[in-house]
């Protein structure tokens, strides 16, 4: 199911499946990176930059008529 | 470092450990995680050890066992003087 095409750490695992049928939905196998000192981790609630998603509760980009 | 630096670097590396635990559940043989596993469970062990042997256990079975329990002598966490 899952060959190795980039190295994840893991060894063998991929982001992705070899084969991914289309009409299907895959969440990306989470591969290592450099995480967060440990301090900035406690108060960010993770140590992955790449999960660091605070949900900042207004637009990203403002769709309003001006 | 005072008792409140040896607190704080105490949850530090609990979170730390509990992050790298649940990375390693998925990728158990990551060379990188298991090399940082192993230097935060020092760096906690560490830190308990300064902080209990400055400012008594933190749970109660790192109560000492000669003498007396002196989990007992800590400032309860509704009194004030441990809410100072």
């Amino acid at each position: 199911m899952y060959t190795s095409t980039k190295p994840s750490g893991n060894g063998e695992m991929s982001a992705f499946p070899a084969e991914t049928p289309i009409g299907m939905c895959y969440v990306p196998f989470q591969q290592w990176e450099t995480p967060y000192a440990e301090n900035i981790a406690l108060e960010r609630g993770t140590m992955f930059p790449s999960l660091d998603l605070p949900f900042c509760g207004k637009e990203v980009n403002c769709n309003e008529r001006k | 470092m005072n008792g409140n630096n040896l607190m704080c670097a105490i949850q530090m590396y609990d979170f730390y450990l509990y992050e790298l635990n649940l990375y390693l559940d998925t990728h158990p043989t990551d060379r990188q995680a298991l090399d940082l596993f192993k230097k935060y469970t020092e760096l906690k062990a560490a830190a308990y050890d300064a902080y209990i042997s400055k400012y008594g256990p933190i749970t109660a079975d790192q109560s000492s066992t000669d003498e007396r329990f002196n989990w007992v002598d800590d400032p309860w966490p509704w009194e004030r003087s441990a809410n100072r």
